[in-house]
């Protein structure tokens, strides 16, 4: 099946050269940490596209769901209304009537470089409504996009901002039923160390996005679609048993962070669009009882397996009840 | 001349310390750490103030010099403004 036809069978579809996917038809739910979201095609002819990276995170579509994003294909064109964010030349926020909110997407078009409005996302001051129009594409003017970046990672973002919940800059690697968060910018070496983590055994849920929810039994991390240069996506969940801190070394060391420190560490490196004081407010909520919660540490490292084994030790000297496997 | 705080940070006191966070996400500095007297100024800058009443306040909290009270508050303000976190306007 190709790209483009607008039929409503399912089907593989080469999206481009790096990116393959499904036509997944007309309606599909995702779950993304705790967060349920189902995408509606609008239109008719219009089919719903989900890239591979994604599909692991689809569930049943009679799931509980938290948002609900209705999708039409369209042109794009901003209301005439206030511009309250704008973040570069690429989107800009506009507050309509009764808190909600427009996002518009620019990119350029084809072989024209100038930035014209390619979607945009329409949404209810909660994010549990949705309606996203996309532009046309020459080639594939009846799929809609559903889980091309950033478009559902922004979604995440907004949802968890607003509701609980934080993703983070971080790989995440579950070892012996325990995730160890690996946090660090781009270069820190996540994607080494979650590489590193697989070669002992762990399984690796994300080498670039994790996030962190806060339930009764404790902090839980959850894996996403978004990967790093490690390739690793998956829906898995597991207890935190540490976060730690990536930074390049002459030798593995790992030294405590107190609270303090880890909130402000964890907060620069949270993949958050920070569009409002709640939204601000309810991120360092969270990253405050995490980090007071979970033990938290820098690791300098080489890399090798030493440098998780060393983790391992200290998980071990927080958690005595996790003995050898 | 009065000044008021802007709508672009907010203040969070963790684990004791006195937080100035921005709330625009393309922040390349999102923290920026305050002294208590600080975190004084920044809770009194919630509505409209004139810079002789935050010396005034200044001098009730703390025990220094009038001129040293003086050049701190100037300081801070001038911080404030650079990081965009201050209105200012002319007493009408």
């Amino acid at each position: 099946m190709s790209a483009g036809t607008g039929s409503p069978v399912e089907g593989r579809v080469e999206h481009n050269a790096s990116s393959t996917g499904a036509v997944v038809g007309r309606m599909v739910t995702l779950r993304i940490a705790n967060q349920s979201i189902r995408f509606q095609a609008n239109g008719a002819g219009v089919d719903l596209f989900l890239h591979d990276s994604h599909i692991p995170f689809r569930v049943p579509d009679d799931t509980q769901i938290d948002c609900e994003v209705s999708w039409t294909i369209e042109g794009v064109a901003p209301a005439q209304a206030p511009v309250i964010h704008r973040f570069g030349h690429r989107w800009e926020i506009r507050q309509l009537s009764g808190g909600r909110e427009e996002i518009t997407f620019y990119n350029p078009v084809g072989n024209d470089q100038r930035l014209r409005p390619t979607m945009q996302i329409l949404s209810d001051a909660e994010f549990t409504s949705l309606q996203v129009r996309q532009a046309p594409r020459a080639g594939s003017p009846s799929l809609a996009y559903v889980s091309e970046y950033p478009w559902a990672e922004y979604i995440v973002q907004r949802r968890l901002a607003l509701h609980g919940g934080v993703i983070l800059h971080a790989a995440m690697a579950v070892w012996e039923g325990v995730a160890y968060v690996l946090m660090g910018h781009s270069g820190a070496g996540k994607s080494t160390l979650a590489e590193l983590a697989e070669e002992l055994g762990a399984t690796i849920p994300t080498d670039d996005r994790t996030i962190l929810t806060i339930n009764e039994s404790g902090i839980t991390a959850w894996g996403t679609p978004w990967h790093g240069s490690f390739r690793r996506t998956s829906p898995d969940s597991a207890p935190v048993g540490l976060i730690a801190l990536l930074v390049h070394g002459t030798d593995d060391h790992i030294e405590p962070m107190e609270p303090r420190r880890a909130v402000k560490e964890m907060y620069v490196r949270t993949v958050q669009a920070r569009i409002s004081e709640r939204e601000v407010q309810r991120t360092l909520d969270t990253i405050e009882v995490v980090a007071s919660r979970v033990p938290c540490y820098e690791l300098r490292f080489l890399p090798t397996t030493a440098a998780m084994r060393l983790l391992r030790s200290a998980v071990r000297s927080e958690f005595p009840s996790r003995g050898e496997p | 001349m009065r000044h008021k705080r802007g709508d672009r940070h907010v203040y969070r006191n963790i684990a004791g310390e006195h937080l100035l966070i921005s709330i625009r996400g393309d922040s390349e500095a999102p923290m920026f750490a305050l002294t208590p007297s600080g975190a004084m100024l920044w809770k009194h800058l919630s509505v409209w103030a004139k810079e002789e009443e935050l010396v005034e306040l200044v001098l009730s909290e703390y025990d220094v010099p009038a001129d040293r009270a003086s050049a701190d508050v100037a300081e801070f303000l001038e911080q404030l403004r650079q990081l965009s976190a201050l209105e200012s306007e002319e007493e009408e």
